[in-house]
């Protein structure tokens, strides 16, 4: 503890601190990688519009696929990244080598924080698109303060969730300067957004629904140590949609541009609630027809994290906010850069 | 078994090397070559993938390494591929760039596996930490991008350049 809590409280920090390789491991299905590594449709060496026979460095010329591949895995991805703007052998055709994305995420931690659900994207170009487009573009809108959450200057994020999982550490971790102990904190000075935390819910209290549905960003915490914080949860998030929602869940979060994040805090117990129970959720909520084909994962209003709010660095802590707030943004990714990748 | 037994390796450029036959063990492919069972006191072992040059830098490594195990390069690099190995290695790898790449595809295809590390994290530690054009002149390509594009994949990185 101490001053590594103040990481919310300056811009110039975070862009620091936000190393890639920090960042959060996706759940990846190896098999699926293999399989498109075999396929490698999109990365024809032949075509004149991936690749340039003409401008081959001694490497590339040389050194089978595999070896090139082998000589990059010694790079960190920010030197990886930065290949793109070399050539572009590398920024439309090495780049975009599914082998290489594989090795890269082998090499990072083993637990997801985040349980990403590659949808209408393959897993490769979801794995790219995170990589070279998500990332940069959370830390650019963070930057340049180009973030806009509808028509709000200042997004609100509301975080209830069972009482005692963890979310006032949480909260507290971002920065030692805020007392914790209120209800109400305002970062408008340094991230221009305010968080609301409803204070530690049990059964018999109304969920707060009223201060919940003013909130851009909707954080439902519970215990993945105990499977009854996380039917609680979902009561919490029932009763949200039967009494707010008046529709479909899903339907009102693209509607009223809200994201519904589920949070498992204490990742470091013994996982009660299990991967699967998390992921059937999730597929409760998110209706088939946006499931299979309709959504990009950038999209997606629903996300599952999973946290240890006294174990995990600050990166961890704050990647939930990050990726609401982009989910969130106004700005969507032009159609050609879309095209690049699927 | 008091004389070492020797192997003759002999080069795509027809140059014979006799090397003891400990030191060429490490070579994957060699070894499974030897291990196929000739008796021959100085068996002939064809490399025809290999040039001369290169081939009597890998003997070289062999020489040194098949008593000082090569330590484990991590990936990815922290700092300067310089940092985490021996000087011997140092001094080794003071070769020009086609070399260094001719000597990647020679321990691939004989199957050293330090070696193979080495070299690649050698080509790493060259790009790691450049700018393009630095990289581009060291590789001796072109900035084949029309200014639009290059302008969009420099928004597009900004981020990793000032992290």
């Amino acid at each position: 503890m101490g001053q590594q809590h103040t990481t919310l409280s300056s811009n110039r920090i975070i862009l620091d601190d936000l190393n890639l390789e920090k960042i959060i491991p996706i759940e990846i299905d190896y098999e699926e990688l293999e399989l498109m590594d075999q396929e490698s449709e999109y990365l024809d060496r032949n075509d004149p519009n991936v690749f340039n026979e003409n401008n081959q460095s001694l490497m590339e010329r040389m050194l089978p696929y595999e070896l090139v591949i082998n000589v990059m895995r010694y790079l960190p991805n920010s030197d990886i990244i930065k290949l793109m703007r070399v050539s572009k052998n590398f920024a439309k055709y090495w780049i975009f080598q599914p082998l290489l994305w594989k090795d890269q995420l082998e090499n990072r931690g083993k637990q997801p924080n985040c349980l990403l659900k590659p949808m209408r994207l393959n897993v490769h170009s979801a794995l790219v698109h995170f990589h070279d487009n998500l990332v940069p573009r959370i830390r650019g809108a963070i930057k340049s303060g180009q973030l806009v959450v509808g028509e709000q200057k200042q997004p609100k994020i509301g975080i209830a969730g069972y009482g005692s999982c963890g979310k006032s550490t949480w909260i507290k971790r971002f920065s030692n300067q805020i007392n914790y102990l209120t209800t109400r904190f305002d970062y408008s000075e340094h991230y221009n957004l305010e968080l609301i935390k409803i204070p530690g819910i049990n059964r018999f209290v109304p969920y707060n629904v009223g201060q919940m549905q003013q909130c851009n960003i909707l954080f439902y915490c519970f215990d993945v140590s105990s499977i009854e914080s996380f039917n609680i949860c979902k009561q919490m998030i029932s009763y949200f949609e039967k009494v707010k929602a008046e529709k479909n869940l899903y339907e009102y979060l693209l509607d009223k541009n809200r994201f519904l994040g589920l949070v498992g805090m204490k990742s470091d117990k013994e996982k009660k609630v299990t991967n699967s129970m998390i992921t059937q959720y999730l597929e409760e909520i998110i209706p088939e027809f946006y499931l299979y084909g309709g959504i990009d994962l950038i999209d997606c209003r629903v996300q599952y994290f999973e946290l240890s709010s006294k174990f995990d660095s600050i990166e961890k802590l704050e990647f939930p906010f990050l990726y609401s707030l982009f989910v969130l943004r106004k700005v969507l990714p032009t159609q050609e850069t879309r095209s690049r990748y699927w | 078994m008091s004389e070492t037994k020797q192997v003759e390796l002999t080069s795509k450029d027809k140059v014979s090397f006799k090397v003891d036959r400990d030191v060429i063990l490490m070579s994957g492919l060699v070894k499974d070559m030897l291990e196929e069972g000739d008796e021959d006191e100085t068996p002939i072992i064809p490399i025809p993938n290999v040039d001369s040059k290169p081939l009597q830098k890998v003997i070289e490594y062999c020489q040194y390494h098949h008593k000082e195990p090569a330590q484990e390069i991590e990936k990815p690099l922290k700092g300067k591929i310089e940092d985490v190995i021996c000087d011997w290695d140092k001094k080794f790898l003071e070769i020009d760039q086609s070399l260094l790449i001719e000597l990647i595809m020679a321990a691939n295809y004989l199957n050293i596996k330090d070696l193979l590390d080495l070299t690649c994290a050698k080509v790493a530690s060259m790009i790691k930490g450049k700018s393009p054009e630095q990289i581009r002149e060291m590789f001796g390509i072109e900035n084949d991008f029309t200014p639009e594009e290059e302008a969009k994949i420099r928004e597009e990185n900004k981020w990793c350049e000032e992290a």
